[in-house]
C-alpha cells in the first residue's frame, strides 16, 4: 500500500448531476496527500479512493475498482456515501471523511 | 412460516372485525361479499403465484433481515436486480388478474420508510429505524398484506395542512401519551386497504417546521378500533351482484378503494416511525412516490397485455383481423405498452443503494415512466375500442341472451363468424368494456392518471431532476459559443 495516498476514480459521466471537475479541484486543494487519478494498473492499493460518480447509480463501484484502494468514499450525484448532500458541500464532506479515515488508520 | 397460502390469507380476512360501509349499510363477512370478493381474489393471486415453482424466482426473495424466503411484496430491495424483478412480478400479476392487485403500495411504502428512517435517525438520534426493522420482520414472517397509506382528504387545496380551516383535512396527531399517540383524519383512494392485514401511514406532502403534528408515520392493524371504512363506488359495480357473470367482463378479479377515516385512533409507541420530524417528510414522500411511479411500469403493462390480447381476439371474432389498419392499431398498442415497460425496467436498472442498504429507483426515470402511464393506457383504450366496435356499449345484457323467448334472436343478430360462439364475442366485448369504461377502468385509466401522483406532480419532479445547465453547456459547446476543450487534435 502507498502510505496516505488519496486518489480519485471517475465514472464515465454520462448523466452528470454534479460538476465533478470542480469538486475534484476543491478536494485537491484541501486534502493533503491527494495524488490525482488512481491508475487502473496500480501495483498496490492507495490509502483512500474517492469514487467520483456523476449520478446516484455509481456504475463504477465494482469489485475490481474497489481493489484499487484500501478505503473508499463514494460521491454519487448529490450524495456522499449514500447520504444526500448539497452539491456545494460535497468536497468539504469528502475531505472530512478522508481526514477521519487517515486518523483512524493511525490509531 | 414465511409464505402464506391464498386460503390462509382469505381466512385471515374472515377473522377481521372491521367497521365497513357500502351503499349506506354496514357490511359484515365482507370477505365473501360478491362486490368485494373479486378484489380479494386479486390479492390472493400474489400468494398463489409465490407458491408456484415456475414463478418462485420472480415472486419470492431472500430477506436481508432474517435470511428467510419471503414474498417479494414484503421484500426490501437489495440490488438493482431486485428492482427489475419487482417490475416483472407486477407485469406478471397484471396479466394474471387484469386489474390492480393492490399489494404494491405497501411494498413501496416499506422501502421508502426503511431508508428514510435510517437517515432520519442518523440526524436526530431517534430509534425509528430499529422499530421499523422489527416491524418488517413481523410483516415478512407472517407474509402480511400492508396498505401504504398517503393521500389525505386535503380540504382547501390552496392551503397547507397547518393552515386548513379544519385541521383534520390532513391526518394529524391530536394527543401524545407516554405509550403512544392518538391520530385523527382521513385517507382517500385507499386501494386494497380492507384487503390488507395492516396499514402503513405516511404524511401526504412536504411539511413546514410549524406542522409537526402532521409529520407522522405509523402502522396499525386494519381492524384497529376507531377505523371507519367506506367502500368506493365503481362504474358498473352492481353487475357483480347480477345472477350472470358474463356482463362483469373480468369475472373473478377486480380492484377496490375505500375512504378510510381515522376517528381518534390510538397508535402504540413501537408502531410509530416518524413523529414531528418535518425535515424528513419530503424525503419520505418523494421516495414512496418514486417507487410507486416505478410500479406502474409493471402492473399497467400486464393489464395492457390482456387488453392487447382482447383486441387481437375480438378482431379475429369479428373477422377483421386481416385488415391492415387493424393490424397496425394492435402494433401501436404493443408499442405503447412496451414503452411503459421499458421505462419501468430502465428506472429499476439504474437503481442505487441507499444509506440504509436497500435500493432506490432512478427518480427521474420513474417520473418519466409514470408520466407516460398517465397517457398511454388512454390511447391503448381508444385503440381497442376502435377495434372492438360500437357493440361493446350497445350489446344487450346476458339475461337477454339467455331469455327463452328472445335469446335465440339476440344471439342470431349478435353472431359474427360461424365458427365463433356468440358468447365468446359477448365475453370479450364485456372484458374490453370493463377495462376501458367499466369497473376495471378505475384502475386501468383513472388510477393511471392520478395514482402515485397526478401528471403535474411528475412534471414538477422532472423539472427539478433534469440538469438543464449541463444540457445548455452541451449545446453551447457544439455550436461554438463555448470552447470545446475535448478538441485537442
Amino acid at each position: 500500500m502507498v502510505d496516505a495516498k488519496i486518489g480519485v476514480k471517475y465514472c464515465g459521466g454520462c448523466n452528470p448531476q454534479i460538476n465533478r471537475s470542480k469538486i475534484v479541484r476543491e478536494i485537491k486543494a484541501n486534502a493533503p496527500g491527494f495524488a490525482g487519478v488512481i491508475p487502473a494498473d496500480t501495483p498496490e492499493p492507495w490509502a483512500i479512493g474517492i469514487m467520483m460518480c456523476a449520478c446516484p447509480v455509481a456504475c463504477v463501484d465494482t469489485p475490481d475498482v474497489r481493489k484499487l484502494a484500501r478505503d473508499w468514499i463514494v460521491v454519487s450525484g448529490s450524495m456522499v456515501d449514500r447520504y444526500p448532500v448539497e452539491e456545494s458541500e460535497i468536497s468539504e464532506r469528502a475531505v472530512e471523511k478522508c481526514k477521519d479515515l487517515l486518523d483512524s488508520a493511525k490509531e | 412460516m414465511t409464505l402464506k397460502t391464498p386460503e390462509e390469507y382469505i381466512s385471515d380476512l374472515r377473522k377481521m372485525d372491521i367497521n365497513l360501509w357500502l351503499f349506506g349499510e354496514q357490511v359484515k363477512d365482507y370477505a365473501d361479499h360478491p362486490l368485494i370478493r373479486p378484489s380479494i381474489n386479486a390479492v390472493a393471486m400474489t400468494y398463489k403465484l409465490a407458491e408456484e415453482p415456475e414463478y418462485e424466482d420472480i415472486m419470492t426473495a431472500t430477506s436481508n433481515l432474517t435470511g428467510n424466503k419471503v414474498n417479494r411484496f414484503t421484500h426490501l430491495h437489495q440490488s438493482a436486480d431486485d428492482l427489475v424483478k419487482k417490475v416483472k412480478m407486477q407485469r406478471l400479476l397484471g396479466q394474471k388478474t387484469g386489474c390492480c392487485f393492490q399489494r404494491c403500495v405497501g411494498m413501496d411504502a416499506f422501502n421508502a420508510v426503511y431508508s428514510t428512517t435510517f437517515e432520519l435517525d442518523a440526524k436526530h438520534g431517534t430509534k425509528y429505524h430499529e422499530r421499523f426493522t422489527e416491524y418488517m420482520k413481523y410483516v415478512q414472517d407472517n407474509d402480511l398484506t400492508v396498505d401504504g397509506c398517503m393521500t389525505d382528504a386535503r380540504g382547501d387545496r390552496s392551503k397547507a395542512p397547518g393552515a386548513q380551516d379544519d385541521p383534520d383535512a390532513y391526518l394529524h396527531v391530536v394527543e401524545r401519551r407516554s405509550n403512544g399517540i392518538v391520530v385523527r383524519g382521513c385517507k382517500l383512494h385507499q386501494t386494497g386497504m380492507i384487503n390488507s392485514h395492516e396499514i402503513l401511514v405516511m404524511p401526504n406532502n412536504s411539511l413546514k417546521e410549524s406542522e409537526k403534528d402532521w409529520a407522522v408515520s405509523f402502522a396499525i392493524p386494519v381492524d384497529t378500533p376507531g377505523m371507519i371504512y367506506i367502500y368506493g363506488r365503481q362504474s358498473c359495480d352492481t353487475r357483480k351482484l347480477e345472477p350472470t357473470k358474463v356482463d362483469v367482463g373480468n369475472i373473478n378479479f377486480g380492484g377496490q378503494e375505500v375512504m378510510a377515516i381515522f376517528n381518534d385512533v390510538f397508535v402504540p409507541l413501537e408502531r410509530i416511525f416518524m413523529d414531528g420530524e418535518t425535515d424528513f417528510t419530503t424525503m419520505l414522500v418523494e421516495r414512496f412516490a418514486g417507487y410507486h411511479r416505478q410500479s406502474y411500469g409493471g402492473c399497467k403493462v400486464g393489464v395492457g397485455d390482456t387488453l392487447i390480447g382482447a383486441a387481437q381476439a375480438i378482431a379475429e371474432y369479428n373477422g377483421a383481423s386481416k385488415a391492415s389498419h387493424i393490424k397496425d392499431k394492435i402494433i401501436e398498442m404493443c408499442h405503447l405498452n412496451e414503452t411503459l415497460y421499458a421505462c419501468g425496467i430502465a428506472c429499476s436498472s439504474e437503481g442505487h443503494k441507499t444509506a440504509a442498504g436497500n435500493y432506490m429507483i432512478d427518480l427521474l426515470l420513474a417520473n418519466i415512466c409514470k408520466q407516460n402511464v398517465t397517457r398511454f393506457p388512454y390511447e391503448i383504450s381508444r385503440l381497442v375500442q376502435d377495434i372492438a366496435g360500437g357493440y361493446m356499449v350497445t350489446m344487450p345484457s346476458d339475461q337477454d341472451f339467455t331469455n327463452p323467448e328472445i335469446g335465440s334472436l339476440v344471439a342470431k343478430y349478435s353472431a359474427t363468424r360461424s365458427d365463433i360462439p356468440v358468447e365468446h364475442r359477448q365475453r370479450m366485448l364485456r372484458y374490453i368494456e370493463n377495462l376501458t369504461i367499466g369497473a376495471g377502468a378505475v384502475a386501468y385509466l383513472t388510477e393511471s392518471m392520478h395514482g402515485a401522483g397526478s401528471p403535474q406532480a411528475q412534471r414538477i419532479m422532472i423539472s427539478r431532476l433534469v440538469n438543464f445547465d449541463h444540457r445548455k453547456e452541451l449545446a453551447e459547446t457544439l455550436c461554438g459559443i463555448r470552447e470545446n476543450c475535448d478538441l485537442t487534435w
